[in-house]
């Protein structure tokens, strides 16, 4: 049985209602699944300890407590695999955007962007954890694309599809580059691994927007599901998490 | 017995306009020509001096355009070092006249001349903007391209501004002289030191800084349906080093004293054309220096909040305007406050060499 365990904010909610859907589905009956999920401002505490990711803060405690069933914290050796589902996605071209363009980037300055992505609270949390255990796969996918129908992103994306504008290339360039990044720092038992293709939209910037729709949150209170609001273009649905975890395991394989 | 003076305003006397009167406190140095509307796009640039000038319009919601923005990625204690957020464009500290005409007709020219591109172990600079990559480009056809990318930006700058601002720098410059082009430092001062034998000094006269600020105003009235009015200021930093063989006092004094008398007749010759005293508040002797670092150079804190509190008084800040995206090139003014007044300053680096 290969132990699967997500770690992450809310986007962990998509993963977590497709491994809620998996009682008929034997596809994955090899696969044993686990979440620990918390705000991001909260996760910023966790630390590895003795091959442990924990914290002091209470508020991640009982948030992990609450979203994995009984566990405060993450013993890194209880799983074949670890994936991180926070932060931004190195795949992310926003990084590299400025207002609605894209610039001309020199390798120096795209190469000072990625250091800055690398050195976050959140790739510090996951090369420490590929540190902690060897023999764990860990991996980050972080925050989905956002959906193509989000209205903050039209203009670049008019930008985008207009052949004149010379952003459409400069976009290509620096999705190439990053994938060539990626490769490089994914070595050993650590991966960054992009979002699941096959819900990217045809740009293969943005979230295709049926992923988006009907996606879910969780009322720790209420312990009870709630439908994100409709100008929430950042949550994915159900159909998305289970995308992700197809993706993750066929990455993986 | 009446004079032609018995009737003049308190500030027209040397008593009452200055040696009387608190250096902090020189409101009625300044009459706007006009009202800075609201809806004006506003373009900065300029030598150091004007970075201070373009932080705080910012700052006090004005519509300034940058049409370079730095990639949201960047880190904020990086961007100035990259050359962002400085000012409308990322151009580097534009010192003369001369460098402003020669950006400007390179915006809008059919066919621009090719980059002068500066080398230093291994790696490649753009003479016009040697600053902008701290360690420079990895090839020639990365300054190529991007010196294309950023004219291409320039453009869409030049075509929208409503109100150009522009500090008035230096008269000293260095000149390829093949080319006739001018660049903002010498060659060998951050790379280009095996070129230095293709450039040559140039000392600009009155004549030339006038003529070369015209010829700016020609093109951009050419390529524009729209007006365009220009806000004029004299950097009130004096020379880090003169290369004219004079004193640097002297030297700089000449600078100092073509580039007023270029901007006060432009201002009193042009309606669209009006000049702020940041250069004589900063200088003013009541204040006895102390608006001067212990380097007699650099501007403080103290001494640039009483220019923007004397400039406001005449354009009151804006009332921040309610939308959801931006226009391409705005940039909303809350990711402009930063605590400490820290400017680039290219002239530094020729400190370095002058111990």
């Amino acid at each position: 049985m290969k132990r699967i365990c997500f770690v992450g904010n809310s986007h962990v909610g998509a993963v977590k209602q497709a491994i809620d859907d998996l009682s008929d589905d034997s596809s994955l009956n090899g696969f044993e699944f686990s979440t620990f999920a918390c705000q991001s401002r909260n996760l910023e505490t966790v630390q590895v300890n003795n091959g442990v990711l924990s914290s002091d803060d209470e508020k991640l405690k009982e948030s992990f407590i609450w979203t994995s069933g009984g566990s405060s914290e993450v013993v890194i050796s209880d799983y074949d695999v670890i994936c991180f589902l926070m932060g931004r996605s190195m795949f992310d071209y926003k990084m590299f955007r400025s207002g609605s363009d894209i610039p001309y980037l020199s390798v120096g300055l795209f190469d000072e962007i990625m250091a800055g992505a690398w050195n976050s609270w959140q790739m510090q949390l996951v090369e420490n954890t590929a540190r902690a255990n060897k023999n764990v796969q860990v991996v980050h996918i972080g925050h989905p694309f956002v959906s193509v129908a989000s209205p903050k992103i039209k203009s670049f994306l008019d930008s985008l599809c207009d052949s004149d504008s010379g952003l459409y290339d400069r976009a290509k360039s620096v999705k190439a580059r990053i994938e060539k990044k990626a490769s490089a720092i994914s070595v050993g038992n650590l991966r960054v691994m992009a979002p699941p293709p096959a819900a990217l939209d045809e740009t293969g910037f943005f979230t295709q927007h049926t992923f988006c729709q009907g996606s879910k949150g969780s009322n720790r209170i209420t312990e009870t599901e709630v439908e994100h609001s409709s100008d929430d273009f950042a949550h994915m649905n159900e159909v998305y998490g289970r995308m992700l975890i197809d993706h993750l395991l066929a990455e993986l394989a | 017995m009446k004079n032609f003076y018995s009737d003049l305003e308190q500030n027209a006397f040397w008593k009452s306009g200055v040696s009387n009167v608190s250096p902090l406190n020189v409101s009625d140095i300044y009459e706007k020509k006009w009202i800075i509307r609201r809806t004006w796009k506003i373009g900065t640039a300029g030598s150091c001096f004007a970075q201070h000038i373009a932080r705080h319009l910012k700052k006090n919601d004005y519509r300034v355009l940058d049409v370079e923005p730095a990639p949201s990625g960047l880190e904020p204690e990086q961007h100035e070092t990259y050359g962002y957020s400085l000012y409308s464009g990322r151009y580097g500290n534009i010192y003369t006249t001369r460098q402003l005409l020669q950006l400007i007709e390179e915006t809008f020219s059919d066919a621009p001349q090719e980059p002068l591109i500066w080398e230093r172990d291994g790696r490649f600079f753009d003479a016009i903007r040697p600053n902008i990559e701290p360690n420079g480009f990895a090839s020639r056809a990365e300054v190529i391209e991007a010196r294309a990318y950023h004219i291409e930006r320039l453009r869409e700058l030049f075509l929208s501004v409503d109100l150009f601002v522009f500090t008035l720098g230096l008269t000293e410059a260095w000149i390829h002289t093949s080319s006739g082009r001018v660049v903002p430092l010498a060659p060998g001062v951050v790379a280009g030191e095996e070129d230095a034998q293709d450039y040559s000094f140039v000392n600009f006269s009155y004549d030339d800084v006038l003529s070369d600020f015209r010829k700016a105003m020609r093109i951009l009235k050419k390529n524009r349906p729209k007006k365009i009015r220009y806000l004029l200021t004299v950097s009130p930093v004096p020379l880090t080093a003169t290369a004219s063989g004079n004193h640097v006092l002297t030297a700089s004094t000449y600078s100092k004293s073509v580039l007023r008398a270029v901007a006060g007749f432009l201002s009193d010759n042009n309606s669209i054309i009006d000049y702020f005293p940041s250069y004589e508040i900063i200088t003013n002797p009541a204040a006895r220096g102390t608006f001067f670092a212990p380097n007699l150079r650099s501007v403080l804190n103290e001494g640039v909040e009483v220019v923007m509190k004397t400039f406001f008084e005449e354009h009151p800040p804006k009332k921040t305007q309610e939308t959801t995206e931006l226009p391409v090139g705005e940039v909303p003014s809350e990711q402009d406050v930063r605590s400490k007044e820290d400017v680039q300053c290219d002239e530094q680096l020729l400190e370095a060499f002058g111990q």
